[in-house]
């Protein structure tokens, strides 16, 4: 079984507001995914489901092949979480916290844990409360690593930590995922930090993935079309925005197959068709 | 796995307190509450004002328990809850099995003195529990320090201890 989460049909609202909206998504295994969107999308909410932290109120969740919320602890042990704000146990050190986990889980790699605490700089003696925001982010994501999980989700995770931190982060998840090809989902709004790690790359807009895909074939198969309505209109492409101009023209964004996109070069002379860069796609996707 | 989580479950007020500065208030209603029952025991529990040294003893233990349950709550967050392997059931289990310790013990100890298990005695130290461990919940170490010092100074003399009692029960109605 290749596919990691399954989420098919799945509804969530708060009140009135509908967060997701029959959002059906598949992550593979191996695969590292940053999840974007713009602020208040559901990101957070989406993760939340995934995991059996919410309810949803439609649709159905799988993970790791169990069915969500149902999971068996086995299946638990797989999974490493990391919240966007710490809910790591204020009263205890690092070291203490470390030792609680460890007794829950039946593998920890205590050689991994110790090395990233030295290497991170994070105080094994001092009372979790007193640490620095980034420093407890950094503590979140040891504890999440030390059971090594088959899967880990994790939100925002780099929103609390300098560059630096952000650099030792990444490298670390993507040595994971060559080492032990952990599957990886994390919600982040740092678009450099995909563009670094390669990663692919899922778009959240209207309670539904719009986009996902590998970022570098993202770059290279979205282009930006602008003409006439008619020729526009006569490409027969499903665009992932679409705008007027205030000279009359319209411009799409598009992800273009090789059909498409030879047809778009054949009409070059009506047409304008220019490449967009990671951070223009992110707007036109989630505009 | 081993049982490990047990220790850890069972020393989160400890490590809670001594955050906070006050190991020893956990260890002085622990240690207090054991002792006293223990030496009521010891001295043949046939002295009419045990009653009054056993209902804030008991209710010293109890508030520890309550300590436990507390950090509980704080330990099963709802991604914890859910996530990591047998923590809210391992929890719950500590917490339910502990409460049947504790009061096996209480109840031993007031078969001894009384000769029967005085539920009314009971109904009362609940209520003083309850009461002390509201204002505790909202903030006022009062109830706490009330306990204590009501049940310390009355330790000393009988009359103290029939004081503490009253006062205890009075607190508990």
């Amino acid at each position: 079984m290749n596919d990691v989460v399954k989420l098919a049909g799945v509804s969530k609202a708060f009140g009135k507001h509908m967060v997701l909206n029959g959002l059906s998504w598949t992550v593979e295994r191996g695969k590292v995914i940053g999840l974007v969107g713009r602020n208040g999308a559901g990101k957070s909410t989406l993760l939340l489901c995934a995991l059996g932290i919410y309810e949803t109120d439609a649709g159905s969740i799988q993970m790791l092949g169990d069915r969500v919320p149902e999971l068996s602890d086995a299946t638990r042990a797989r999974i490493g979480y990391v919240p966007q704000s710490s809910d790591l146990f204020g009263w205890l050190t690092a070291d203490q916290l470390l030792d609680y986990f460890r007794a829950f889980y039946p593998r920890w790699n205590d050689v991994k844990v110790r090395a990233l605490l030295n290497r991170w700089g994070v105080p094994r003696d001092r009372v979790i409360s007193k640490l620095s925001g980034g420093e407890k982010q950094r503590l979140s994501i040891i504890r999440a690593l030390a059971h090594e999980p088959e899967l880990l989700l994790l939100d925002e995770p780099v929103s609390g930590l300098d560059p630096a931190g952000r650099r030792d982060f990444l490298s670390e998840l993507m040595s994971d995922v060559v080492d032990r090809e952990t599957t990886i989902l994390f919600s982040t709004h740092i678009l450099s930090d995909l563009e670094r790690v390669a990663a692919d790359v899922a778009f959240l807009k209207d309670g539904a993935i719009r986009l996902h895909g590998q970022l570098d074939e993202l770059i290279e198969t979205c282009r930006r079309i602008t003409g006439d309505k008619h020729s526009i209109d006569a490409l027969g492409i499903q665009a992932l925005s679409r705008e007027e101009n205030v000279n009359g023209t319209v411009s799409i964004v598009a992800r273009l197959d090789d059909r498409h996109l030879r047809s778009v070069e054949t009409r070059n002379g009506a047409l304008r068709v220019d490449r967009i860069a990671f951070e223009e796609l992110f707007e036109e996707v989630t505009r | 796995m081993s049982l490990g989580f047990v220790r850890h479950i069972l020393m989160q007020p400890w490590h809670e307190a001594r955050q906070i500065g006050q190991a020893w208030l956990v260890w002085l209603a622990l240690l207090t509450g054991v002792a006293v029952l223990g030496a009521t025991v010891g001295s043949g529990g046939r002295n009419p004002g045990h009653i009054l040294i056993f209902l804030p003893a008991a209710a010293l233990i109890f508030f520890g328990w309550l300590q436990l349950v507390l950090t509980a709550l704080k330990q099963t967050t709802p991604s914890n809850a859910r996530l990591v392997p047998g923590l809210r059931r391992r929890v719950t289990a500590v917490i339910i099995a502990t409460y049947i310790g504790l009061a096996a013990v209480i109840g031993a100890v007031c078969l001894s003195i009384f000769g029967t298990i005085n539920w009314g005695l009971a109904s009362v130290s609940i209520g003083g529990l309850v009461m002390a461990t509201a204002a505790f919940s909202v903030g006022s170490r009062l109830a706490a320090w009330t306990v204590f010092v009501v049940f310390i100074g009355g330790w000393q003399t009988e009359s103290g201890r029939q004081a503490a009692g009253l006062f205890f029960v009075a607190a508990g109605q």
